[in-house]
This record gives structure tokens, sequence and C-alpha cells, in this order.
């Protein structure tokens, strides 16, 4: 295996928010162009797995970690890494959608901008090119300057993911991105993800099994703070290696 | 309090223990009635190959509503998975027992030139094989399906044994060409219904273990090489 082949890789990843532990020795390496579903019942470390990955734990006071993550093959925790540099190379969807009060054109250009974009034909063309990747573009061009938060639910998630787009992340991470959605919106983003895959390394936190079988190739299990599973997700849902994981899955624990 | 996913695998489970013991019982009668050319008899297994092939259907319905409404996973997949499958097998068995029994319709007004001893054992074999391959379906027991190699050796040499002595019979005698060739093709179907029991048997094992194992001498390259 290449040192570096991977985009995304944890090695012995412990952290803690003040004397709580976490997240227990955790390595795992996510693959470039894949959908990686992160799940586990509620309190396992997984929220905080994924936000360890774009240094979004750092936010938190009494954050502690040991062990490295590697983006690209370097150590984002290592000093003198650029926080501003790696959150442009590591996109984020949150559960809620939170689009600026400002237009929906505006939303997708301000990450471009504050990266030194100015170019108004190329704005354009990010603002654009980003709607149609998050299968936005149909629904919204004719409407480029009205308010974002005007959009319904759905629409404003597929914005956020736009918005992630805008500045090229290789790998966009996503916590819990549907679950405030109703049905018929969850069922786009999910499709989303999957196609977005082709560009993207996506990196998706559930507590939902299905949909984690529905838009994942490998999948990690976590189980309070300890990686007890991760392999290819058809793996997981045919036949998991532990009997936590098979008994997560099957919902005879949660 | 069990889950509503217990629930169906239960009542699956229920109507495939249903499906093996019509599906037995129609493979013994239909060989009972071919040894004693019983018409009767041999009318009641193709009734019953009627309700056989209902409880089959049923049976993969059943498996088609429970995927869609509980979305299965793991174990309970492969449960479910080998459920639909080993319905398809138990339902050939009750396919070959039909065949038997039609072969003993046309048979009627005729006699056996031998006293039947190889078939009924065949057929002995294969319901002992059904019924090892089972209990791992119903019981998830297979501590007895070591048994099954040995069987199908014993299988493989009284086929080859009975292949022999009817070739015998038949440079000897020349008006019982029909009726020979009955015995190869009940034979046949004796030997059928024990593979589909083999079948049955590694997908015992995949669902209980999860992985993926051939079982059967043909596998290990040392089954027998005579002509059925």
């Amino acid at each position: 295996m290449a040192e570096f082949e991977y985009h995304v890789e944890v090695r012995n990843l412990s952290t803690w928010f003040g004397k709580k532990a976490i997240l227990k020795n955790i390595s795992c390496y996510f693959e470039d162009n894949t959908v990686t579903a992160i799940m586990g019942p509620s309190g396992c470390g997984k929220s905080t797995l994924l936000r360890s990955l774009n240094r979004l734990n750092d936010l938190v006071p009494s954050f502690r970690m040991e062990g490295e993550v590697l983006f690209g093959g370097q150590n984002i925790y290592s000093p003198g890494s650029s926080v501003y540099d790696l959150r442009k190379r590591i996109g984020m969807i949150f559960q809620r959608p939170n689009p600026f009060p400002m237009s929906i054109y505006d939303n997708i250009a301000y990450g471009p901008k504050l990266h030194g974009t100015k170019d108004e034909d190329e704005l354009d063309k990010i603002v654009e090119e980003s709607l149609k990747k998050a299968a936005l573009w149909d629904e919204v061009k004719d409407d480029l300057e009205k308010p974002a938060p005007n959009l319904s639910g759905g629409q404003q998630q597929r914005l956020c993911i736009a918005r992630a787009l805008s500045v090229d992340p290789p790998v966009l991470l996503a916590d819990e991105p549907v679950s405030a959605l109703d049905p018929i919106s969850a069922a786009k983003i999910e499709e989303l993800l999957i196609e977005l895959k082709s560009d993207y390394t996506v990196i998706l936190v559930t507590h939902n099994v299905q949909q984690a079988f529905r838009v994942s190739d490998q999948s990690a299990f976590l189980y309070l703070g300890e990686l007890v599973e991760f392999d290819k997700t058809q793996r997981i849902l045919e036949a998991p290696a532990d009997e936590r994981t098979e008994a997560f899955i099957t919902g005879r624990i949660g | 309090m069990a889950t509503q996913l217990e629930h169906y695998l239960k009542e699956i489970q229920k109507r495939l223990a249903k499906l093996h013991e019509l599906t037995g019982k129609s493979l013994m009668d239909s060989m009972q009635a071919f040894k004693e050319l019983d018409q009767d008899l041999a009318h009641k297994v193709k009734e019953l190959s009627t309700e056989i092939e209902r409880l089959s259907e049923k049976i993969e319905s059943n498996v088609f509503e429970t995927i869609a409404r509980r979305q299965p996973v793991a174990k309970d997949l492969r449960k479910l998975s080998v459920y639909l499958q080993i319905s398809h097998s138990l339902f050939r068995v009750g396919r070959y027992s039909y065949k038997i029994a039609h072969i003993t319709n046309l048979c009627e007004n005729k006699e056996h030139f031998k006293e039947l001893q190889s078939l009924p054992f065949l057929a002995e074999l294969a319901k002992k094989t059904l019924d090892i391959a089972m209990k791992g379906i119903l019981e998830e027991d297979l501590s007895e399906i070591d048994q099954l190699e040995k069987m199908e050796a014993e299988s493989d040499r009284e086929t080859s044994e009975m292949f022999e002595e009817i070739a015998q019979y038949l440079r000897e005698r020349d008006d019982i060409e029909e009726m020979a060739m009955f015995y190869i093709i009940v034979g046949r179907y004796c030997e059928r219904a024990a593979d589909q029991a083999f079948l049955i048997a590694e997908k015992a094992v995949y669902m209980i273990t999860g992985e993926r194992k051939k079982l059967g001498l043909a596998y290990r390259g040392s089954s027998s090489q005579a002509p059925h």
C-alpha cells in the first residue's frame, strides 16, 4: 500500500472531552471516491470521529486528542498545519441545513470569494457547476438572487452541499445530513451522495442503518468509542464479523 | 418481546417445517408406490405435489413481504435468502416425487422383473440427507453435516451397483427394456433429490456461519466416476 494513497487516514486516534474518553485508539482509512458510513448508537463517538477529520473539535476548549489524522499524507494536527486550508479541502454538511442569510448566488460564491476568486465570470461558472453537482440548478437557476432561507428544507440542504462543493474539496463530511428532512428530500440527498463519490470522497455519519447500507461502499461501526468493525458495506450487511455489529444492525441494541 | 421481524421469521420457519414434512412424505410415498406399483398411492403423491407447490409459493411470498416490510440485514437477511432458495429446493424434491408417481402410473398392468432394493435404499438415503440438511435450517444444528459425505459415497456405490445389475439383466433378458429404463430414471430422481438436500445443507452452513462452503465429494474431486 502506497503511504499516501488515501486522502484521509486515521491512526491510533483517541480523544477526550475533559476527562471523558470518547474515541479509543481508532485506526482506519477512507478510500478515495467512496462513500463511507460511520454508524453506531447515540453517544458512541461517531460525530466526534467525523469532526476530528477537519478539526472541528478544536473549537471545544476541553477537547484533547492523541494519534494522527492524515490528509494527503500530512498529519492535520501537526504544528503549523493550517485549519483554514484544511477546511477548504475537507467540506462539511451538517444535520440541519444552515444557509447564510443572503441570496442563493451569494451562498455559493461566498467560499470562492473568501479564497480569493474575484472574477465574476469565474464565480458565475462556479455557482452554476456547484448547483448542478448538487442537483439543484434546474430548480433555482431563475431565482439565484432570491434569499436562500426561502428554499424548502431539502433544497436548503442541497444548497449547503453546493456551497461545500464550491471550493472543490476532495473530501466531503456529512453529519446526519438528512435526519431533519422529509423522506423525499432525504432520498434526493442520498442519491446525490452516491453520485458525488465519482468526484469526491464522502464520509457520512448516520444513525440510520438502512441509510448507511443504501449509500455507502464501506461502513464503520463504533460502539462505546471503539471501532468495532470497518469493512465493505456488502460484507457487513450480509455477515458482520462482530456480534456487537450484528446486534446493532439488526436492531437488537441501539 | 419478540420483534415483528422475529415473528415473520418464525412463521416462515413453521411453513418450511411443514414443507419439509410434506416433501419427505411425498418422496417416501412415491417410492413405496413405485415399489408396490400402487396406483392409489401414486395418485395421492400427485395430489400432495399440488399442496407442496402452493406452500412453496406461499413461503416465497412471505419472504418477499418480510424483506420489503422489515428490511432485514446480517443473519436475518441470510435466513430469508436461504428460506427462499430452500423452499424452491424442497419444491424440486416434490416434483421428483411427482415424476416417480407418474412413472408408477405408466407401469399400470406391468410387473417388476426383480425385487426392488436399491431404489428404496436410495430414496431412504435422500430422505436422510434431507432431514440432516433441514435440521441445520430449522434448528440451526450442523452437528450431523459431516455424515453427508459418507451418505453420498453410499449413494454413489449403490447407484453404480444398481446400474451394473440392470445392465446384466438387460444382457440376459429382452422383455424388460421399458421397466429397466424406469429403474434408471427413478434412480436418477432419487439422486437429484439428494443433490437438492446437499444444496440445502450448504445453505444451512451459510445461513448460520455467513461462510459459503461447498459440501460433497464432487467438490473435493473424489466422487464416483459412474455414469449417473
